[in-house]
């Protein structure tokens, strides 16, 4: 059995032990991190080198139907275009057929001219009764139930010629290519 | 068992001498192995991610082709085709023009096509555009009509614009039995070369097949 205990030395031998061991766990915490890095990158290259078979694989079922393919792609250019153009189109047919569905039978439409947002009927009538009518009722009855498509009504000219009643009305609604 | 070594002059004991070769290998490790891994995991995560971009269009692309069969594509693009053709379709646009006058009484006297330019020499690749307010090239066709009641006309215009959905009238004037209806036909021409670059194939939108509908509804 050991009796004699040099604690002076022994004390300086254990700090010397200490500073050892925190180069060796350094160094194997760097040699670990090294490592896990190596593999981080491995695991990513492995994964691409997955996607690219993957990317291979689905571009050789694509190629295989390259005619559909095609067809897919003409049409979704044309759906764009075609939205494109819709969007741009306006209602002048909805707009004409409601403007000349305001007038009773008994008034003939003898001109129309039409641009963009701006309609201009000329009508006649035979019989004042009738061109009361239009004013009195057909047309305020339009207004009111088209309000928010409407954006003004002239009455340009309200004449008796050789026994006719003659009434020139303008109609703007609002949009078109005039307000683009 | 702790040996010590001279070293310039000094004594180093073994575990001091071992201790300094890891600390140099360690900063070499540092240096050649951490640092530059750093850099490709970052560079290869985005390449991966790139890919998994590309793979996933692909995949998009590939169920967008699946999903439908080549009759309903076929059928769909003649009817595309037919509503924004590829070229000025004239003789179709002549003949439709007359059936759908005859349609609701009405005479045609006429036609004057305003075509737009057919050569540029100072720009070549340009698309012939004679409406640029839409950004599409068109053909303006100047229908002389001769109608006994104007709501024929009012009639013609509706006949016209389901029958060509996306033609669009100008202008419209009208006098007693005489009038004149002035229609821009869109087309569009399409680089078939470029289109079958692209790889990114997009199926049908709720607001496609809504358009499909309308359209195939506009032609019966």
């Amino acid at each position: 059995m050991k009796t004699e205990i040099n604690l002076t030395v022994g004390n300086k031998a254990v700090k010397k032990k200490t500073y050892t061991m925190y180069v060796f766990w350094l160094f194997g915490g760097i040699v670990a991190f090294a490592v896990m890095l190596m593999v981080i990158n491995l695991i990513l290259k492995l994964q691409y080198s997955s996607l690219d078979s993957q990317e291979r694989d689905l571009t050789t079922k694509i190629n295989a139907q390259a005619d559909k393919k095609v067809n897919m792609l003409v049409i979704s250019e044309r759906i764009k275009n075609i939205n494109a153009l819709y969007a741009k189109r306006g209602d002048f047919d909805k707009q004409l057929n409601e403007l000349v569905s305001i007038f009773p039978s008994s008034v003939t439409i003898s001109q129309i001219t039409a641009e963009h947002n701006e309609f201009t009927l000329s009508l006649s009538a035979k019989n004042l009764q009738a061109m009361n009518q239009v004013l009195e009722n057909d047309l305020p009855a339009f207004l009111k139930e088209h309000q928010k498509e409407i954006q003004m009504v002239d009455v340009n000219s309200f004449q008796a010629q050789r026994g006719d009643y003659l009434l020139t009305l303008r109609f703007m609604f609002p949009g078109g290519l005039s307000d683009e | 068992m702790n040996k010590e070594y001279e070293l310039f002059g000094r004594k180093v004991a073994t575990s001091t001498l071992i201790a300094l070769l890891l600390f140099f290998v360690g900063f070499i490790l540092i240096m050649v192995v951490i640092i530059p891994q750093f850099g490709n995991i970052g560079q290869q995560r985005e390449i991966n991610m790139l890919k998994q971009t590309q793979v996933g269009t692909l995949q998009r692309s590939l169920a967008a082709l699946n999903s439908v069969s080549d009759q309903r594509l076929a059928s769909d693009r003649q009817l595309l085709t037919s509503a924004l053709p590829a070229n000025k379709e004239v003789i179709s646009v002549f003949s439709s023009i007359i059936g759908l006058a005859s349609q609701v009484g009405i005479q045609v006297e006429g036609f004057t096509i305003q075509v737009g330019t057919v050569y540029d020499v100072d720009n070549k690749d340009a698309e012939v555009d004679v409406s640029s307010d839409t950004g599409f090239p068109s053909m303006n066709v100047i229908v002389s009509l001769t109608s006994t009641d104007q709501r024929q006309l009012a009639q013609f215009t509706d006949l016209l614009y389901k029958k060509f959905p996306i033609a669009r009238v100008n202008k419209v004037t009208a006098h007693q039995s005489n009038s004149s209806v002035e229609i821009s036909f869109y087309y569009r021409p399409y680089d078939l070369s470029q289109i079958q670059n692209t790889t990114e194939i997009p199926g049908y939108t709720n607001e496609s097949l809504e358009l499909l509908k309308k359209l195939r509804e506009s032609q019966n």
